[in-house]
């Protein structure tokens, strides 16, 4: 469904700097229906390779497909996005916002109240339709967000670091709770985590990359089905699966710190 | 419906009667008995200088005396005459500063070239007085109503132009890339996401541009001119009628504090939607 092929970006470096290689070589297909981790350290270009897919940018080399065809821009019929900083519309109700996306991606202004509401219920958020974003609680926020982009009925869904910004607490809950409605979905998602426990709880399928340039290092099944419950968390299963991945991750990121130190020296040599 | 059902999350909205919201009402309190206790001062001081004698009444009136005539001119249909071609002179102004300040501000603010191309020009422009611009205006447009208006419109299209510019440039760009994603083309980006997004700071700029734009139409009206309210207090000045000046000078601020107020409420409201 969403394959990248010997994909490589690069960023122009600014003022002097070194161009900076944010990925190289990244092959990687997600299945039809699969819910997909990508895993790794910060800066190692997980959000930039879910840019790609959401046609956001473009690969420096190689070729990024969805469904098929490549990818030049956003496909909103096709693809939606749920973004870390969850980007509602400050001056929108948490209704408004999800009927903005409706409009943005051509649904008729009549249909717009009736589905907008539908998915807030599915969210459990349809008492607050009328607060505006400020008077919700971060995991709210974010609540309202997916329940924007699931609102757009699309078959594919990328999120990006969509609990980053949440505690502990509202992270598990709302992991739970995402988990549920990803269980009566057919959908293609591809999830963007730096955390462990999300990856194995939420995913199908976890590909770990490696610090910049980015690359994909493993990539692992979760012999789970869904829908998950907190009991899973506590499996066997679970744990050997994490300590796996702390090796690899641990490593990966003492490679990714030591490999910035030496840069830095030869810049100072 | 509104966020303060069983287990709301936030009280923020409710503006609570915490200790906080006390100390910030006392402040308030202790400040505007400053500025009433300055002003009584300055009235005061105008009031024992003028009863005194110390000061001619040809140039500052005594207060009893201003308070009756304006008292007479706000009676006075003429008067409104006057504030009317002053309205419709700033009325005029201030549609040509939003329509040529949005129409550069906006599509400087979309595109980083258009931007870089146009911000310095603004700038440097903005840093010329213009009120050397003014004989010009008279000279091209004579001494009626158009120069008024010509005038009073390039002042206030400088602050409505920089102000859309900044405001639109400046929008969160993940609220921008949220928007493309869901598959806003340019113009829905612009009407949906930009210009509300912005509308704050595009605000502050015609509240700025509409005090600049209401002054310099009374400017231009002193200057050289034949009615308005401007016109009206150089008469009156000339003519040595103190109080007659002093009360077109209360029209004025009046209209001012008007058309700064409107503005700085609505700003304001808006502000505290977000």
């Amino acid at each position: 469904m969403i394959e990248f092929h010997e994909v490589g970006v690069v960023y122009p470096g600014e003022q002097g700097l070194d161009d900076v290689e944010a990925l190289r070589d990244v092959t990687l297909g997600v299945r039809q229906g699969e819910f997909l981790a990508l895993l790794g350290p910060s800066g190692c270009g997980k959000s930039t390779l879910l840019g790609l897919a959401a046609g956001l940018r473009r690969p420096t080399t190689g070729d990024v497909r969805v469904g098929g065809a490549t990818m030049a821009r956003p496909r909103p019929e096709t693809i939606a996005v749920v973004f870390q900083d969850y980007s509602l519309f400050p001056w929108r109700t948490v209704v408004g916002n999800i009927e903005a996306g409706l409009e943005f991606q051509g649904v008729a202004r009549g249909a717009r109240r009736e589905r907008a509401m539908r998915y807030l219920r599915m969210v459990g958020l349809d008492g607050f339709a009328a607060a505006v974003p400020r008077q919700l609680s971060g995991g709210m926020k974010q609540r309202v967000a997916i329940a924007r982009a699931l609102a757009l009925e699309t078959p594919i869904l990328l999120m990006d670091e969509p609990f980053g910004a949440l505690d502990e607490q509202t992270r598990m809950v709302l992991g739970e709770e995402v988990s549920q409605i990803f269980a009566r979905t057919d959908k293609t998602i591809l999830l963007v985590t730096h955390s462990l426990a999300e990856a194995i709880f939420l995913s199908d399928r976890i590909a770990v990359m490696s610090g910049r340039p980015g690359r994909i290092r493993e990539t692992i099944e979760v012999p789970a089905g869904h829908p998950r419950t907190p009991d899973f968390m506590t499996s066997a299963a679970f744990h050997e699966l994490r300590d796996y991945l702390f090796r690899l991750l641990h490593d990966e990121m003492r490679a990714s710190v030591l490999r910035q130190d030496r840069a830095l020296a030869r810049d100072r040599a | 419906m509104s966020a303060g059902g069983p287990g709301g999350p936030d009280v923020r909205a409710t503006g609570g009667r915490g200790p906080a919201a006390r100390r910030r009402g006392t402040d308030a309190r202790l400040a505007f008995a400053i500025q009433a206790g300055a002003l009584g001062a300055v009235l005061l001081a105008w009031h024992a200088a003028t009863a005194g004698r110390w000061v001619s009444p040809l140039i500052l009136p005594e207060l009893p005396a201003l308070a009756r005539t304006f008292a007479a001119l706000i009676r006075e249909p003429e008067t409104y005459h006057h504030v009317g071609v002053t309205a419709r002179e700033f009325g005029a102004a201030m549609l040509i500063a939003l329509g040529a300040g949005l129409l550069v501000g906006v599509p400087a603010g979309m595109s980083r070239y258009l931007g870089d191309l146009i911000e310095p020009l603004l700038l440097a422009l903005y840093a010329i007085p213009i009120v050397m611009a003014f004989p010009l205006c008279i000279l091209f447009l004579g001494i009626g109503s158009a120069s008024k208006v010509a005038f009073a419109g390039l002042y206030a299209f400088f602050p409505v132009a920089i102000h859309a510019f900044k405001g639109l440039r400046h929008v969160d760009q993940g609220l921008v890339r949220a928007a493309v994603s869901m598959g806003a083309g340019r113009r829905l980006l612009l009407i949906r996401v930009l210009l509300p997004a912005a509308l704050p700071v595009i605000l502050t700029g015609v509240r700025l541009g509409a005090v600049l734009g209401l002054l310099s139409v009374v400017a231009g009206e002193m200057l050289g001119g034949l009615e308005g309210v401007g016109q009206m207090l150089a008469r009156t000045v000339e003519a040595l009628q103190s109080a007659e000046a002093f009360a077109w000078i209360l029209v004025t601020l009046i209209m001012v504090m008007l058309v700064g107020g409107t503005l700085s409420w609505l700003e304001r409201r808006l502000g505290e939607a977000r």
